[in-house]
């Protein structure tokens, strides 16, 4: 399945060197078959009968489970459905042949960098680790520096690069550490080394090395001491990369973490992966007791087990604290924003730290939620993007034809940049800015919507744990994230006064054609069929996933419970 | 004297790495560069691992370095702009030096300070080690314990060396050819990916 995938990417890569003159709007579409039939053979996978605790394949370098699978199933149709959403353009020859070189090389890219997250989910080594962790990574830095007549594409690509290497050297550096310390690579013998280890010098560094691995991998997650690179990469980089860098690689590391953590956490039920007090773990516990200054509403059996045993486990407690401060700054930093992707990348890291959350909690129940919540927001979020894409492909098109200035724009300038742009969107665009409504609802999590049962999930296994502090924050913040979506929201539903009416009707006649699909009368059709279509599917299963919540809901469970109980 | 001298040539790679950061015409930092990776390939081949120190020399020394070098002296860089840049490095210097101060007492609280069994520093390390066991009131391993696991940990390194020292390159190839043939596919892929995003980025675009 993932070899299959190599083999349909260099296939993919040597199109253009063969066949230049095929229009360049197949490269897209075919890249998404390829993740779709992709995505299908690893579907496969999941009938053969062994899997049930999961294969080592290449050697034990890679570790096959069916949270693997279906995860990469789904990272695969995600793929696709983001390569969609490119422009159909056909009216200048200029803007054509430029938009669409540049779709190509975005098409190769994102099948790398697709490769490189499909390896880092079910990887189980440190090399292969970091080899895939490379991979994806590499793609994205290339990725976003795609358009390189930009100025501000070129900086953000050359800020994510020095930032991405220094958090990919952290993980080397981890894993170095690690490997000095034990002599292993290989994750299923690390920890059956550590479950029986009892020298403390050994424990303590797998711990530093563990430490480092993960503080890259949340520098990586942009998770909240972390996160500034995230906002000006995001705000910087065009938006049909903005949606490739917060949803792909975002999921692959998340899942990854979760592998990493639930089974160091089986260990530490066991035998307490601890850390005697010293030093760091000493400044790691002060933190931990003041996150949880509210203990006395635990259990006391809980209690007795964190503070009599005076010992910690460290994964939690940094998990923990990046969760707590992804919570706050994503949302308090969020206010204040006026440009709407500095806002959705506030809000990504906001959504970071419910996750974070739910991963560090890690119970069966907890777990459940932190993939629903992953599945969750990442519909959500491909919906706002695309409908963005949507809005921003329609204004700035007849804005520009208006002006009849230079047709010759590269894609960055159709994006939108401000909320401000979104003024009276609703009079021109009722359907895609009610959808695009409908999706902040449900990311501020108003109750019929998805939004809020993942974060209903997430909020009820941490007050089971007895979470409480964490958890009163969560609401707190998620109250407050609710202000600046309502923010976008109002702007949306308000009119402006100065609107030129002429422009406005042609505006709205156009594009309720193209949102009634017909496509054959419009001369210079934007949206696809295909895209019009995509964001109203999305948006329909946002809005009714309550009247049928059990398939995504038991297809979560059993994943979360396949994790703990095979 | 082989310790001594490993020392040495990792205390000239660390200096020569910092004057080829700080040298303020590109000629003499590439050529630090250089000098940079002679030493590591050096300190490589001295603690046994051949073929990666050769390959060093060969690869970095002999093909990019040497290219590097070529490359600024043709494209003729005007040296002022270099010069303030030069004065905004010691700008943040303080940051960097807090930074850096804590990232080191955080590792050495947990990794001894001598884990690399420096001989000539090894003595003030310990006391230093001593000391800050007692000023954080830790009980990190004694000092006896991390000396004997110290020396025990070059007693193994040192026996694999002898071991693998005749057909390093065979061992290599072996491994990489089978057990981790789909991390050399993996790393292929990301060549390949290399030389693809270098085509991107440079590819004009008249050529279309």
């Amino acid at each position: 399945m993932i070899f299959t995938s190599i083999l349909t990417l260099i296939v993919a890569k040597a199109l253009p060197s063969l066949n230049i003159k095929l229009s360049p709007i197949y490269f897209t579409r075919i890249s998404a078959i390829i993740f779709l039939y992709a995505g299908v053979l690893s579907f496969n996978t999941l009938y053969i009968q062994s899997i049930g605790s999961g294969i080592g394949i290449y050697s034990g370098l890679f570790h096959v489970t069916q949270l693997t699978q279906l995860i990469e199933v789904f990272l695969l149709l995600i793929g696709s459905l983001i390569l969609i959403a490119w422009p159909l353009k056909q009216n200048t020859e200029n803007t054509n042949k430029i938009l669409n070189s540049y779709s190509t090389d975005y098409s190769l890219l994102v099948l790398f960098s697709t490769l490189g997250s499909c390896l880092l989910i079910s990887c189980s080594d440190l090399i292969s680790m970091y080899l895939s962790i490379e991979l994806q990574s590499f793609g994205l830095y290339i990725l976003s520096t795609l358009y390189r007549d930009s100025e501000s594409s070129t900086s953000a690509g050359l800020k994510y690069f020095l930032l991405g290497g220094l958090s990919s050297s952290i993980i080397l550096l981890g894993s170095g550490l690690i490997y000095a310390y034990t002599g292993l690579t290989n994750f299923d013998a690390i920890y059956s080394l550590i479950s029986v280890c009892d020298y403390n010098h050994i424990l303590q560094g797998f711990n530093l090395g563990l430490i480092l691995i993960v503080v890259g991998f949340l520098f990586k997650i942009a998770a909240a001491p972390l996160h500034n690179w995230s906002p000006d990469v995001y705000d910087d980089t065009p938006t049909i990369v903005t949606i490739w860098l917060t949803i792909i690689p975002k999921i692959a590391i998340l899942i990854f973490l979760l592998e990493l953590n639930t089974q160091i956490g089986i260990i530490g039920g066991e035998t307490k992966l601890i850390i005697n007090t010293n030093g760091y773990a000493e400044i790691l516990q002060s933190l931990n007791l003041s996150t949880l200054s509210n203990l006395s509403t635990l259990a006391t059996q809980s209690l007795i087990n964190i503070i009599g045993d005076s010992s910690i486990n460290i994964l939690k407690n940094l998990l923990l604290i990046s969760s707590l401060l992804s919570l706050v700054v994503g949302t308090v930093v969020g206010l204040a924003q006026t440009k709407i992707k500095r806002l959705l990348a506030y809000s990504t890291i906001s959504h970071i730290g419910f996750i974070l959350l739910a991963l560090a909690i890690n119970t069966e129940q907890s777990i459940d939620s932190m993939i629903f919540y992953i599945i969750q927001y990442t519909i959500t979020n491909l919906n706002i993007f695309l409908i963005i894409l949507a809005l921003g492909y329609i204004i700035k098109t007849y804005s520009n034809t208006n002006n009849s200035s230079s047709s010759l724009y590269s894609g960055e300038e159709k994006d939108i940049k401000y909320i401000s742009e979104f003024k009276s969107q609703f009079f021109l665009n009722p359907l895609l800015s009610l959808s695009l409504a409908v999706c902040l609802f449900s990311m501020a999590g108003i109750p019929p919507l998805i939004g809020f049962f993942s974060k209903m999930f997430v909020l009820y296994s941490a007050v089971q744990n007895g979470y409480n502090f964490i958890s009163i924050v969560a609401i707190l913040v998620s109250v407050v994230s609710a202000s600046y979506y309502l923010k976008i929201i109002k702007v949306l539903h308000t009119s402006t006064e100065e609107e030129d009416t002429n422009y406005s009707v042609e505006n709205e006649s156009i594009s309720t054609r193209i949102l009634s699909k017909n496509e054959g009368e419009v001369q210079n059709t934007i949206l696809t069929n295909f895209h019009s279509y995509l964001i109203s599917i999305l948006t329909l299963s946002i809005l009714f996933f309550i009247l049928k919540p059990s398939l995504i809901l038991n297809s979560t469970q059993l994943l979360s419970l396949s994790l703990f109980n095979f | 004297m082989t310790t001594l001298f490993i020392n040495l040539l990792a205390f000239g790679t660390l200096l020569s790495s910092v004057f080829s950061i700080t040298s303020k015409n590109p000629v003499i930092s590439v050529i630090f560069l250089i000098t940079t990776f002679v030493q590591a390939a050096g300190y490589l081949i001295l603690i046994g691992i051949n073929f990666i120190g050769i390959s060093y020399v060969v690869i970095y020394v002999g093909a990019i370095a040497v290219l590097f070098l070529f490359v600024i002296m043709m494209i003729n860089i005007k040296l002022t702009d270099i010069l303030e840049t030069g004065t905004q490095y010691t700008k943040n210097l303080p940051l960097a030096i807090a930074i850096v101060s804590l990232f080191i007492f955080i590792i050495f609280t947990i990794i001894p300070f001598n884990f690399n069994n420096v001989p000539a520093l090894s003595i003030l390390l310990d006391k230093i080690t001593y000391l800050n066991s007692i000023l954080s009131n830790s009980n990190t391993v004694s000092i006896n314990l991390i000396n004997s696991i110290v020396n025990n940990y070059f007693a193994t390194s040192l026996s694999d060396v002898i071991i693998t020292d005749f057909q390093q390159i065979e061992v290599l190839g072996h491994g990489l050819y089978t057990y981790g043939a789909v991390l050399l596919i993996t790393l292929s892929v990301i060549l390949l990916l290399a030389m693809y995003a270098t085509i991107v980025i440079s590819k004009s675009k008249k050529s279309e």
